[in-house]
């Protein structure tokens, strides 16, 4: 399949670029950054919630290494992510047009 | 602009908060650029002879338009995103606080609600997700909440339910003195709540064919205690309501949704549920300009709305006269202060208010009824 092949059918996602790749990393770049902003917002709270308790010893934070449940909420995450991002790349719509 | 609190996960209020930030983005800085880039290119246009006075001229400007390609692939995908991310979206994320969603539907009281059992959608309503909501309004029984929620990121520079009030002043300017009111495509009450609240010696009727926004806009008229409401499941080509029970007529945001042998059929109902004398404002859109035109055209292909712009090439005033109207008048709505004002750079929606009266038969000159 070469870069400009449509999905053929009814299903094809609307291109507004000449080559449809565009398109789809348009898509992927688009849900990287709303990934980023999601975990940034996760994190400010996160450590504020930590440090407002004393709790919290930033320099600490690079010597951690997940473990058990923590590694296994990560892999599950890290899925989900890879999902949302990637799922832009088939061109698909995603309700009737 | 306060966090948003539509789900219990945070993680997933940030998500929507990202997209009404990019919306704001597309509408605040995206969409000026493109407008400098119209005039620049319409400029040099004209001074190779060619004249711009139609969509059509508008889209040949911006055919090799890097800009207009961006412009449009985020007005699609915000929107797509906000509804079908499967991380975070509207659909999956109502679907997965479940209890949530039903205990905020639980409050509609069944002596408001009228959904008629076996009610049929109009295939024309079944055959399109319109703004891209995935089974469209009807299908799935949180729809309506979906709606809301969607509809928060829709008018970035609005505050929330600003351009519902406007709409009731608006009313109050043509007549106050209202004993029954008819909201058709009321959704999920958006405008029905502040006509009830405004007018309290009035009785609201709001209709729709949505059993999903009706039992929405239900639950928050009873939890805003507002008791000269109801809601009732109909079509407003034919809503079954008695003729000449209504002395005003409204809706927001319907016609546009509509075929155009199905606006034509709505004028006509709103003309029979009238009384002489009563007046008709149905909120939409018009574009006379031809770079909005083509905006709106574009904007319904983009935004799964097919009949946006047969409604914009409909010639409103004659379809209003053929449905039996009088005094016809078609004015630009604000939804906020200064919206309307030339210099305003951002992107909106062209709002227009038609406005119109039933001839009242009983006192009128035959000559008065051009």
């Amino acid at each position: 399949m070469n870069s400009t092949d449509p999905v053929v059918g009814p299903q094809a996602e609307q291109t507004f670029f000449a080559d449809p790749a565009l398109d789809r990393l348009l898509g992927m770049v688009f849900s990287l950054t709303a990934e980023v902003q999601v975990l940034r917002d996760r994190l400010a709270l996160l450590e504020a919630a930590l440090a407002e308790r004393g709790a919290l010893d930033p320099a600490k934070l690079d010597s951690l290494v997940p473990e058990g449940a923590l590694a296994s909420q990560l892999a599950a995450s890290r899925s989900a992510m890879v999902r949302h991002v990637l799922e832009g790349l088939p061109g698909r719509l995603a309700s009737k047009s | 602009m306060a966090a948003l609190t539509l789900f219990r996960s945070r993680e997933a209020n940030a998500f929507q908060e990202f997209i009404m930030e990019a919306r704001t983005w597309w509408a605040t800085e995206l969409f000026p650029r493109l407008r400098e880039e119209y005039e620049l290119r319409k400029r040099l246009a004209e001074q190779e002879g060619r004249q711009v006075r139609t969509a059509e001229d508008v889209a040949q400007l911006f055919e090799r338009s890097t800009t207009y390609a961006y412009f449009c692939w985020l007005e699609r995908h915000v929107q797509k995103s906000k509804y079908s991310s499967s991380r975070w979206g509207l659909v999956a994320q109502l679907a997965r606080e479940p209890d949530r969603a039903a205990g905020r539907l639980a409050a509609a009281q069944s002596g408001t609600l009228e959904v008629k059992d076996g009610f049929k959608v109009p295939e024309y309503y079944a055959a399109h997700d319109i703004h891209q909501h995935p089974g469209n309004l009807h299908a799935d029984p949180f729809a309506g909440l979906v709606y809301e929620a969607s509809a928060l990121s829709i008018h970035p520079a609005t505050r929330r339910n600003e351009l519902h009030e406007r709409f009731v002043e608006v009313v109050r300017r043509e007549r106050a003195d209202l004993r029954k009111v008819l909201d058709m495509g009321c959704g999920f009450g958006k405008s029905a709540v502040p006509l009830a609240r405004a007018f309290p010696q009035a009785e609201v009727v709001g209709v729709d064919v949505s059993a999903p926004c009706l039992k929405l806009a239900a639950a928050d008229a009873a939890a805003a205690k507002v008791p000269n409401l109801r809601f009732c499941q109909a079509d407003a080509r034919h809503t079954g309501l008695a003729p000449g029970s209504f002395d005003l007529v409204t809706s927001t945001m319907l016609l546009h949704e509509l075929p155009g042998e199905a606006v034509e059929a709505t004028l006509a109902e709103t003309n029979r549920l009238l009384a002489p004398g009563g007046i008709s404002i149905h909120l939409d859109f018009r574009a006379d300009d031809p770079f909005w035109q083509f905006i709106m055209y574009g904007h319904g292909v983009r935004n799964n709305e097919p009949f946006l712009e047969p409604l914009l090439r409909m010639d409103l005033a004659q379809a209003y006269r053929k449905a039996g109207f009088e005094a016809v008048r078609i004015e630009p709505f604000a939804e906020r202060e200064g919206a309307t004002d030339p210099s305003n750079p951002f992107w909106r929606f062209p709002w227009a208010a038609i406005i119109a009266r039933k001839p009242d038969l009983r006192t009128a000159n035959p000559g008065d009824l051009q």
